[in-house]
């Protein structure tokens, strides 16, 4: 469902990208404590997923 | 010694020792010279009146103008402690009109009657009118139903996802599929004075589980409530008001709720007629306990309307609670009549215990406060924005870097989402390439972001325009700070 971004600049992951279901993707800062889809990401997290790797 | 005549009234003071025949009849006029300074319709003789220190001038009947016009009236409160003092000036001071007495803190009222307006003049120009005046007075974020950047009026169906639907507006839903929402839906005349409202249509005769709950909500940021100091022991209350009109009647319901779901006001809400717009109004005292995050970008009040709860999520009207609330125990459920309808607007949400006219903001300045939670670039749906114009700057072969500079800061660092990139495009000096792509994998910050725009054809180095078609598609992507 989540899949994480390999950053374009630096190697630290800072993106997880989601496809919605209707042809639209969001990517989701992993560093916004305020962000309300990186809030559901992390309680999809703590449900016991875990996010597909970054594409080489 | 002569008669002599007193300096005010000019009664006759009859000579000591003469007036032997004619001293009663004298009396008998001053007495009644006297008398008529006192007839009830005040046409005696003009006389000055000096009420001293520590005594009062009663006061029950009218004041009236010099035509005999009732000019001022007073009304007694039985045990009243608190009244007006008038007070003058000197030169260069205004004189004042101030509220005093036995009370701490005392408001002050200024009532018309019927649809009088208040006004006040500077320089013989109206600078202030309470009946249009008060801007920002509402909480609420397009609560005309005017913005809609997401879906540019098409409809969209409530989901588990729990969907934004109109900007600020959005749809929560245990099982999807149940409800649909779209600006204007039905097509029906709105209310006087509005031009749009949200609508919403029950797609099943869904029966309600316990936990089951369907609303439409919109959740006010800290630093837009702070003022109302909830949690605190200075709450103070606000009043609710909205335009309402169903395909059902009897008693619907909502609630006030804290972002961390454990303090919950549920309310009701009456409508008579179906089919018919009606205007209601709650007061709802603030809340004293709870935490409400006053001040920061995030939740503070969450404002729910119900279109079904059920008992789990149910509460007792008009009564705080310290759990999680969704709507008052015996609420219409509005899904569950296959085809109902349940449209708002007008939606207000505005300190004190009165409902005052509507907060009408200018459009431009009601589509920026949208944007500091969700903001789209590009055209959305056949009638959306036209297209916009970047700088893409080539970083490889099959990457630009595209920088966007938000139209507002957004609440906090936004998601961004590739809507479509049907019709996308770079066009530097040499090329013309079709954009295949537009994705984030560095993080953005609340006021600007570097978007990367991709190719299946290989991009040639240098910079160009990137821009995105607007007209007859989709064709855009979104930053979004939403609660």
């Amino acid at each position: 469902m989540y899949q994480l971004v390999t950053p374009i600049i630096g190697t630290e992951v800072q993106i997880v990208k989601k496809a919605n279901g209707d042809g639209t993707i969001t990517f989701i800062p992993l560093n916004a404590p305020q962000n309300s889809d990186y809030i559901a990401f992390l309680k999809w997290i703590e449900e016991g997923n875990v996010p597909t790797p970054a594409d080489e | 010694m002569a008669d002599t005549t007193t300096t005010n009234l000019l009664l006759t003071k009859p000579e000591v020792g003469a007036s032997t025949d004619t001293w009663g009849t004298k009396i008998n006029t001053d007495l009644d010279s006297i008398d008529a300074i006192f007839a009830a319709a005040g046409t005696g003789t003009s006389v000055g009146l000096n009420i001293g220190s520590g005594k009062n001038l009663k006061l029950v009947g009218d004041v009236i103008d010099t035509n005999g016009n009732e000019l001022l009236k007073v009304s007694a409160t039985a045990s009243a402690v608190n009244e007006v003092t008038l007070a003058n000036a000197a030169t260069g001071v205004a004189p004042t009109l101030t509220a005093s007495g036995g009370d701490t803190n005392i408001g002050f009222k200024l009532v018309s009657k019927g649809t009088g307006e208040i006004t006040a003049k500077v320089n013989g120009s109206d600078v202030f009118n309470a009946s249009s005046s008060f801007g920002f007075k509402n909480r609420i974020i397009n609560g005309a139903m005017v913005i809609d950047q997401r879906n540019a009026g098409a409809s969209v169906t409530a989901t588990t996802a729990n969907l934004y639907t109109l900007d600020r507006w959005q749809s929560v839903a245990s099982v999807t599929s149940k409800f649909t929402v779209q600006q204007n839906a039905g097509s029906v005349t709105p209310p006087a004075g509005f031009t749009n409202y949200l609508g919403c249509t029950s797609s099943a005769a869904t029966s309600l589980g316990a936990t089951d709950n369907y609303q439409i909500a919109q959740t006010i940021e800290g630093f837009n409530s702070a003022d109302l100091a909830w949690g605190t022991a200075n709450a103070q209350t606000v009043t609710l008001s909205f335009w309402v009109r169903s395909s059902l009647t009897g008693t619907f319901g909502g609630a006030i709720t804290n972002y961390s779901l454990n303090r919950g006001y549920p309310f009701t809400f009456a409508i008579s007629s179906a089919n018919t717009w009606e205007q209601k109004s709650i007061t709802i005292t603030g809340d004293t306990s709870g935490s409400w995050n006053n001040g920061t970008n995030s939740g503070g009040i969450v404002l729910r309307f119900s279109l079904g709860t059920g008992t789990t999520y149910s509460g007792t009207a008009g009564a705080w609670a310290g759990s999680q609330l969704f709507s008052a125990t015996g609420a219409t459920s509005v899904v569950g009549t296959n085809g109902a309808t349940f449209y708002i607007t007008g939606v207000q949400l505005e300190k004190g215990s009165t409902a005052t006219s509507f907060d009408y903001r200018p459009y431009g300045t009601e589509l920026a406060l949208c944007q500091r939670y969700y903001q789209v670039y590009g055209s959305v749906g056949s009638t959306g924005t036209n297209g916009d114009v970047f700088i893409g700057t080539y970083r490889n072969s099959s990457t630009l870097f595209v920088p966007v500079q938000y139209e507002v800061p957004m609440r906090t660092t936004p998601s961004f989402t590739q809507i479509s990139v049907s019709g996308a495009q770079w066009s530097s000096q040499t090329q013309d390439v079709t954009i295949t792509g537009f994705s984030l994998s560095n993080t953005p910050t609340p006021r600007t972001a570097f978007v990367q725009a991709t190719s299946s054809a290989a991009f040639s180095a240098g910079n160009g325009l990137v821009y995105t078609n607007g007209g007859t598609t989709t064709n855009a992507f979104s930053f979004s700070a939403e609660l």
